[in-house]
């Protein structure tokens, strides 16, 4: 190992001389090579939020690790996608990242490279994950990278390429959220808050209803012309102990993954698609907790604890947001109904409780 | 407090959204978020609109029940919390004057309810989202050692 700054390259990088599209154009030439020296390179297509979206692997080694949490909203292949993201690690081919042109004093709290990002490209690495994220808005031309795919934390099989996602559609007003949504064609709720609140709760207990699932961790949100939701992902986050609430549950489930002890990152099986919505408008917000006693309720709560409960949770995860999805949501809360959801512990009536907001 | 008697909001660093008389305020570089209501987010809302300390100390008595000397001491030590967290620093065109604002017309309300000693609120279990160390080692290629596994949010 090197002691951070003893690297070989500049000795500093000040903003002034970085060059992010140079070192993008880098990084695409290696995965290009990438791709040409693997057999297996392939390539796969999805519609997130009404986008044809083309991920390119430059080896099979990543398919198995990004693609299930997108498998419900595959489509045919197009030649002509709104983004394109290449997909690559360097175990699997052969084929290193170039070295990176800036120092550790660049790398921001949400691991943001000073200097490398700007309105064209934007860059991160992601200390917990060891993955590059690269973009470049002009191009409609994302790069993925990690080392090894096999060291890959699997909780990114979760909420794959999210950050390169964040970025894309938010050029596109759609504000990649920290929640969940249920509903129906002609319209559902957000719910939100953090882990423990019962999101995962109420989204499950809705899969056995008329409720269709569009999220359990991730959606996508805007909120021009009218809100509205778009599913990008259909995986989860449970505790087992909440798993024990759903008998049978796990038949629903196409992979389940331990993320630690008590807890668990889910994917919802093929036979279940037809139980996720690609989206719906939204009709308003709901914070789930759970309360003692058998039955479910609503009761109103403010604006701003619904924004206290989506906001920092949506912001902190996501490198670069700021002023801007924070007024995205702001204006979410302010413009449809939001309410405090006690959960009983009858879970047939939350979808009840949810059809019948919907319903009135 | 120092001798600065104006402060603005910290916006390189802040964003906040007051709705029905509620504030949530978020620092994006520390992780921690806080809220305000009531006379916490009167203060606030005076604070982006430009009063003074002085100016602020004025209204307050103006919206609230209450002894004037506690009002004081509360407002100015919310007024502390503030600064210690980073959310609003002194306001460098304090000679400026102040501006006009929505506030300056409450002077003339008729005060209504009880004062009660305002509390910034501080929610940190974000802070796990973020890099708050410095790198210490990097690989051969020049890339950052993943740090061991964290709590991720759900």
């Amino acid at each position: 190992m090197v002691p951070a700054g003893e690297k070989s390259g500049p000795a500093s990088q000040k903003v002034g001389e970085a060059d992010p599209l140079a070192f993008f154009d880098e990084a695409y030439r290696a995965f290009e090579e990438a791709e040409r020296k693997t057999d297996g390179a392939t390539e796969r297509f999805f519609d997130i939020a009404d986008y044809r979206v083309r991920l390119r692997f430059s080896s099979p080694a990543l398919v198995p690790i990004i693609t299930p949490a997108l498998e419900h909203l595959e489509a045919d292949r197009s030649p002509t996608p709104a983004l394109t993201v290449c997909v690559w690690d360097s175990a699997s081919t052969g084929v290193g990242m170039p070295a990176p042109p800036w120092t550790s004093e660049n790398y921001g709290a949400r691991g943001e490279i000073t200097g490398y990002s700007n309105d064209r490209i934007h860059t991160v690495f992601d200390l917990g994950s060891g993955v590059l994220s690269m973009l470049d808005l002009e191009r409609n031309l994302g790069i993925f990278w990690v080392r090894d795919a096999d060291r890959l934390p699997f909780w990114e099989s979760g909420a794959p390429l999210r950050i390169i996602f964040h970025w894309w559609m938010r050029r596109h007003e759609n504000q990649l959220t920290h929640a969940a949504a249920v509903g129906n064609a002609e319209g559902g709720v957000l719910l939100v808050g953090r882990g423990g609140s019962g999101k995962s709760t109420t989204a499950l207990a809705c899969l056995d209803s008329r409720l269709k699932f569009v999220s359990d961790d991730y959606c996508l949100v805007r909120t021009r012309p009218v809100p509205h939701v778009y599913s990008i992902y259909s995986s989860g986050k449970l505790t087992f102990g909440s798993l024990e609430k759903f008998p049978g549950l796990e038949t629903v489930f196409s992979q389940v993954e331990t993320i630690k002890a008590d807890k668990m990152l889910y994917f919802l099986g093929k036979k279940y698609y037809g139980k996720i919505a690609s989206g719906f408008p939204l009709r308003a917000i709901l914070l789930p907790h759970v309360r003692g006693g058998t039955d479910t309720s609503l009761e109103p709560v403010s604006q701003i604890a619904a924004l206290r409960a989506l906001a920092p949770s949506s912001i902190f995860q996501l490198p670069g947001a700021g002023r801007s999805e924070f007024e995205t949501l702001a204006r979410l809360v302010k413009e449809i109904p939001c309410y405090a959801l006690a959960l009983g512990t009858d879970l047939r009536q939350i979808p009840e409780v949810i059809s019948e907001l919907l319903d009135g | 407090m120092g001798s600065l008697s104006r402060f603005k909001i910290n916006e390189q660093q802040v964003i906040q959204e007051t709705i029905e008389g509620e504030a949530v305020i978020v620092n994006l570089v520390s992780g921690n978020y806080y809220s305000l209501d009531k006379v916490g987010a009167d203060v606030w809302g005076n604070i982006e609109n430009g009063k003074s300390v002085e100016e602020i100390l004025e209204v307050i008595p103006r919206l609230y029940r209450g002894d004037p000397a506690v009002m004081e001491t509360s407002v100015k030590s919310l007024i502390d919390d503030l600064v210690k967290e980073d959310l609003i620093v002194p306001d460098a065109s304090a000679d400026e004057g102040s501006p006009q604002s929505p506030a300056a017309s409450t002077a003339e309300t008729q005060a209504v309810e009880e004062f009660e000693a305002p509390v910034l609120k501080k929610y940190s279990d974000m802070q796990d989202l973020l890099l708050l160390d410095p790198i210490h080692e990097v690989d051969e290629g020049g890339w950052p050692n993943v740090k061991p596994d964290r709590d991720d949010e759900g």
